[in-house]
């Protein structure tokens, strides 16, 4: 009986992939309802690259590049942008999955048949939407604060690095939360693995200078490829397309997603 | 196909630690089944593979005729699971969640009906996270139904709940019940499995050591009756001695003894307070053996845990 009522209502519905695509809008939806419901997260997450950037940015707000004169707030800003995606679409995403499976919230979820793919596209699809809003504030408040606007030509490869570097951070984040072994570790862990990283690629720093092994070692990782990417959509002057650097933003998302799928665990 | 659950032989090992040896299984369509024995008897680790969580290192498995190996979607379309200890999304409301749960499945039970029957109409529009211990035990069950499964799992649904939390619980899976659902219940609490269950599988030293009622448990596990009477008044002053055949123990005004013969035992009490003059035996008492006594002449008393 309950059987033949699963088989009619299969048989009424639409095709898998449009009720895969339903369900991951709706879980979507529904991750969204509750990240805002949560204020002391949400407003965390947003002011954290907000407030450094004010604060770090009003330190340097008069002061120039060396030899290419440009304004140091306008190579900033895309620093700060970089951070925020780190933020969150890396750092709380890896954090909040390593709570939920130790939890046993995804348990929860494993026991029922929502398809796998629906749940953790709707939870990256909430990523990417608070990650957007977090790049949108990002630019106005660097316009509005302190003038600085990306440049006309650069506004396509900057978009297409906010989008891939989104996709990239929270495929990674996906991968190194199977390795976050309990909901402690996984604030120490998650900070571990990007702080050095930001540090190092110059997120907070227009100026840093970096003995050059360290530069090439670096150049390979997505922070850094990340940074190089907003910052050409920042810089004044002609500039090439950054197609190296999008590339490496590829590649180590194609790794996360390989990796998430061969470790992603749904039991504590 | 009248078996929801059928097991056979199935092994489990952690490390060195040997946790099922050769465990076999049957709950049949529609009843309630329960799953009992002592702490770390393996009960949570029999449902887990049940359930698909965990693989079994030997033996056969079949849940509503699926393997539940990998959980294919066919089989948890099906299936309804109350994990022993599982967190909730907390920021999102009962009706929420209910809703949400009930995307999940092909079929849903309507949402007004899973309010109903986990109790939980007046905390529709409760966030998850101020629910009570108890509520959100019921709410575990609701959402476990929302999929309208055939068998659902539960596993020690009501451990760490005080009285009216297990009372409320009790009535719900009660209502699960009515609703026809075949039940597989795991717990350690005697009055539990007493209460709730059609029958009983009492699991100890990684086998199933006995399924049944729990009548039919007391009578195969050989307990003796109880017989129990006010002490005659020639017992009393010494008068006589002991009855042949039974040892008396006397306390508070009573005198109990038990029995594996009980009418045997009874003509021969009989006769022997009529002999000596005692007349008839006051405020007679005979208590047939019930589940704990059969289950303590299996796990034995240190296994025993009752509250």
């Amino acid at each position: 009986m309950t059987r033949l009522a699963a088989v009619h209502s299969a048989a009424r519905a639409p095709g898998p992939r449009a009720r895969l695509l339903r369900l991951a809008a709706y879980q979507a939806r529904l991750e969204q309802r509750a990240f805002w419901r949560n204020p002391e997260y949400a407003v965390l997450t947003f002011a954290l690259p907000l407030v450094l950037l004010l604060v770090l940015g009003a330190t340097i707000a008069d002061h120039l590049q060396p030899v290419t004169n440009v304004r140091q707030v306008t190579l900033f800003v895309p620093g700060m942008l970089a951070f925020g995606l780190i933020v969150a679409a890396y750092a709380n995403l890896a954090s909040r999955i390593a709570v939920l499976r130790s939890d046993g919230v995804l348990k929860r979820i494993a026991a029922t048949p929502l398809p796998p793919a629906a749940y953790l596209g709707g939870q990256l699809a909430s990523t990417c939407v608070t990650t957007a809003l977090i790049a949108a504030a990002t630019v106005a408040l660097g316009a509005v604060a302190f003038g600085a606007v990306p440049r006309p030509g650069g506004v396509p490869a900057l978009l297409l690095g906010l989008g891939l570097g989104t996709v990239c951070l929270a495929a990674l984040a996906l991968a190194v939360s199977a390795g976050i072994p309990s909901a402690e570790a996984a604030g120490p862990i998650t900070m571990a693995s990007y702080l050095p990283f930001a540090i190092l690629s110059g997120v907070f720093s227009t100026t840093l200078v970096l003995p050059g092994w360290l530069t090439r070692g670096l150049e390979g990782f997505p922070v850094l490829a990340l940074v190089d990417v907003l910052r050409a959509g920042y810089a004044p002057g002609p500039h090439s397309f950054p197609a190296s650097d999008l590339a490496v933003l590829a590649v180590w998302a194609l790794l996360g997603v390989v990796l998430a799928r061969r470790f992603f665990r749904w039991q504590p | 196909m009248t078996l929801a659950v059928e097991a056979r032989g199935v092994e489990k090992r952690y490390g060195t630690r040997q946790v099922l040896r050769g465990v076999d299984l049957d709950a049949r369509r529609g009843e309630v089944l329960c799953l009992l024995g002592p702490n770390a008897a393996g009960k949570t680790t029999t449902v887990e593979i049940l359930e698909g969580f965990t693989s079994a290192d030997a033996g056969a498995v079949r849940v509503l005729g699926l393997d539940p190996a990998g959980r294919p979607p066919a089989l948890l379309e099906r299936i309804g699971v109350v994990l022993q200890e599982c967190g909730f999304p907390r920021h999102l409301r009962v009706a929420e969640l209910l809703g949400a749960w009930r995307g999940y499945y092909l079929s849903p039970r309507p949402l007004a009906e899973l309010l109903d029957v986990a109790e939980l109409r007046e905390e529709r529009d409760t966030l998850v996270r101020r629910l009570s211990g108890g509520q959100r035990r019921r709410l575990d069950f609701a959402l476990a139904l929302a999929g309208d499964p055939d068998l659902m799992f539960l596993d020690e649904p009501t451990t760490g709940f005080d009285l009216d939390a297990r009372q409320r619980c009790w009535t719900v899976i009660g209502n699960l019940r009515s609703l026809g659902k075949t039940i597989l219940l795991t717990t350690h609490q005697l009055d539990e499995a007493e209460r709730l269950s059609d029958r009983v599988a009492i699991l100890s030293g990684g086998r199933i050591q006995m399924t049944g009622t729990p009548r039919a448990l007391a009578r195969a596990a050989e307990a003796p009756t109880r017989i129990c009477f006010a002490v005659p008044e020639p017992l009393r002053r010494g008068e006589i001695g002991q009855p042949e055949g039974m040892e008396l123990s006397i306390s508070d005004g009573r005198a109990c003894g038990t029995a594996r013969d009980a009418s045997s035992a009874l003509r021969t009490l009989l006769a022997w307070a009529a002999e000596c003059g005692a007349g008839g035996l006051d405020e007679l008492t005979v208590t047939p053996p019930g589940l704990e006594e059969a289950y303590r002449s299996i796990v034995g008393p240190a296994g025993t845990e009752s509250r």
